[in-house]
């Protein structure tokens, strides 16, 4: 299933940018070509937990498939919602995860793994379905545990953890860590790193001059999966200079207010962004996961390098340390206001709303928390959703009216 | 100068005309049924007809409502959270939040000196402790609608009843009459249970003196009861708490067409 929807991509998309170039399809190209590499079976898979280092994967030769970003791409094709029924009938309960049910429904659909790796933060559930998954496979997780605070200690304490799981992989392989390699993917990482940096100057600009779904799918997507392989940074600078381009031919978009999105949005068709962006003039300029929140790797030292960014992640770590970067980043953004979608089941980003409205209040940023299932489009109704984004937007006009009197 | 406010819910579709004093002229509410712009386009001729006006003598019309955008009459569609904010600073200006309890939802609305929305919540995931929710209730122990406010004042005893999902409590509710629960005791623990609902949904926006109650369910005096003594204070309840949303829409039609007349 997941093969041919890959396959189905590819072959839509190929041809597409033949005829027009276009960064965004190109990088969604490359997250299918690599997708389609892990069914071929020439390479070994590591399917890994979000959080995870890609890098060492990579470098050690294997190739990273996500059973937790999965369901998504399923999503997006409309085929999550029989799956997640099919998981229902079986065993697990609406209160799980979709991402999960969906994930352990479709287990053979997935690439076969030779390896797993999770981690305990961002997402504990994600412990348990890897321990699910790999039942199926008579494969044993690889667990990295990630203490909540970023201190030294902690780094050092992820960072021994790192170089185990780096020799299990090497025992599974029967190869040893080349060096060099691994410097290599740190030196795409970096690059691609600065790309992300330079495109968020561009997202900054007010006008925005890349936001929405075309700036959701051309970062978000790519920080897993295609994340340090060797086209990205390239990828990146081709969408810098078609986002430049646009900027020369005009922004005809109109930019009423300048929102911050956090979580994300669904996978599968909703009004969600045409609403705010065509309908409302409500622009989606940032999103929390977009942001380059670690500082380029240190090639000389890259396992604690890694193990310093697997800390820094936006969702890991405190709901306070979460709040303080929604208000950093809302201020840089000149944000008017934040969306939260809270997840169904999510319980890691939808814990800690009650904190990101208070804080945020605080700097005066309306916020808005809606709840919605990623995956799962059963939940979904378009006129409650409608409802809410359009009497976040009046409000937002109404505060816009009040200052200029 | 005449305007139109025009409220599509799921249960009632309400229409308030408005002159340009802000005067309410005319208004009606007939059921949605299950067409809902035949629902609206009913509500707005009775409303016109209660005072022998026609279509055109309407200058601007504001729908509001889940329905709002069905109406191809209307010159603009707000949300009805905008428009309970509006309706009922109009008729309390103290007010600082406004409790909506519709047919499908329910929201609380902080609002400032001006009647503009500062913050809302609304339920989420369910229609459970809605209007629809009483309707099947009122259905399950066969008694009227109307009746289960006053009927709910009469209980002796606590009985707690689910909030979390309409066909749950329908159950619990059967089961409980058929324990032998009185029925006035039942419908006060349903009213309880809308209750904490409405509490959870203030606590978000924040309770501040002066709240003004909207919606269908503002005619149930038993919730209003409980809603009052939970909050501690008394509740501003329009004469017609189902038009709020309605009028709030007409009164921004008045603006929208003032502002069109002075840019012509």
């Amino acid at each position: 299933m997941l093969r041919k929807v890959y396959e189905q991509i590819t072959s839509l998309l190929e041809d597409r940018v033949q005829d027009t170039p276009d960064a965004r399809y190109e990088l969604i190209l490359e997250l299918a070509r690599i997708g389609l590499k892990c069914f071929e079976g020439k390479e070994p898979v590591c399917w890994l937990g979000v959080n995870f280092p890609i890098e060492i994967p990579l470098a050690l030769g294997y190739l990273p498939f996500y059973p937790e970003i999965a369901p998504a791409q399923l999503a997006s094709v409309n085929l999550s919602a029989e799956l997640i029924e099919a998981e229902e009938r079986i065993s697990s309960n609406l209160f799980c995860c979709s991402f999960h049910r969906c994930s352990h429904a479709a287990v053979d659909f997935w690439p076969k793994p030779a390896a797993i790796v999770g981690t305990s933060n961002i997402c504990d559930g994600q412990v348990k379905l890897f321990q699910l998954l790999g039942r199926r496979y008579d494969i044993k997780p690889i667990l990295v545990e990630f203490p909540i605070e970023a201190t030294e200690d902690a780094v050092d304490y992820v960072e021994s953890q790192l170089r185990q799981v780096i020799a299990q992989l090497e025992d599974l392989k029967g190869e040893k860590l080349d060096e060099q390699k691994l410097k290599n993917v740190i030196q795409t990482a970096n690059q691609a790193r600065q790309g992300i940096v330079r495109i968020n100057e561009l997202r900054k600009q007010v006008p925005c001059l890349l936001h929405g779904a075309r700036a959701f799918n051309a970062i978000n997507t790519s920080l897993v999966q295609i994340w340090a392989t060797s086209r990205l940074p390239q990828l990146y600078e081709q969408l810098i200079k078609e986002t430049e381009e646009r900027r020369q031919r005009g922004n005809d978009e109109e930019e009423r207010f300048r929102l911050f999105l956090m979580v994300g949005y669904p996978s599968y068709k909703t009004l969600f962004l045409d609403c705010l962006e065509k309908e409302l003039g409500a622009i989606v300029v940032m999103d929390e996961m977009s942001n380059a929140y670690w500082d380029d790797i240190d090639e000389a030292n890259p396992i604690r390098g890694l193990a310093y960014k697997t800390l820094h992640h936006p969702l890991c770590g405190t709901i306070e340390k979460r709040a303080e970067r929604a208000c950093r980043l809302s201020q840089d953004y000149k944000i008017d206001g934040v969306i939260h979608v809270s997840h169904w089941g999510c319980r890691q980003t939808s814990g800690g709303v009650g904190v990101l409205r208070e804080r945020l209040a605080e700097i005066d940023i309306p916020f808005l928390n809606v709840d919605l299932d990623i995956v799962d489009p059963r939940t979904y109704s378009p006129g409650q959703l409608k409802t809410r984004l359009q009497g976040f937007v009046e409000m937002l006009s109404d505060r816009q009216a009040s200052e200029i009197c | 100068m005449l305007v139109a406010g025009i409220d599509i819910g799921s249960l009632t579709a309400d229409t308030v005309i408005l002159n340009d004093e802000k005067k309410i002229l005319a208004y009606s509410i007939v059921a949605t049924g299950a067409n809902s712009k035949r629902a609206c386009e009913n509500s707005f001729k009775q409303a016109l007809s209660s005072v022998k006006l026609q279509t055109d003598s309407i200058a601007y019309i504001v729908c509001t409502g889940y329905g709002r955008e069905i109406a191809p009459f209307a010159n603009d569609q707000v949300t009805e959270i905008t428009c309970h904010a509006r309706g009922a600073h109009f008729i309390h200006p103290k007010t600082r939040v406004v409790i909506d309890i519709g047919g499908q939802d329910s929201k609380t609305i902080r609002i400032n000196e001006q009647g503009k929305v500062m913050k809302f919540a609304m339920n989420d995931k369910c229609a459970a402790g809605c209007g629809r929710f009483l309707e099947v209730m009122a259905r399950a122990l066969e008694i009227k609608l109307e009746d289960m406010g006053k009927l709910s004042l009469t209980s002796q005893q606590f009985v707690p009843i689910s909030n979390m999902c309409t066909v749950f409590a329908e159950s619990e509710v059967i089961s409980l009459i058929a324990q032998g629960y009185p029925v006035e005791d039942i419908v006060n623990g349903l009213h309880l249970s809308i209750c904490d609902r409405i509490i959870g949904l203030l606590d978000r926006v924040g309770i501040e003196e002066d709240i003004t109650m909207s919606g269908g369910v503002a005619k149930n005096i038993g919730v209003v009861k409980a809603i009052e003594k939970k909050v501690g204070m008394k509740l501003h309840i329009a004469e017609e708490p189902q038009i709020v949303g309605a009028l709030g829409a007409a009164l921004i039609a008045l603006d929208r067409s003032l502002l069109k007349y002075s840019e012509n």
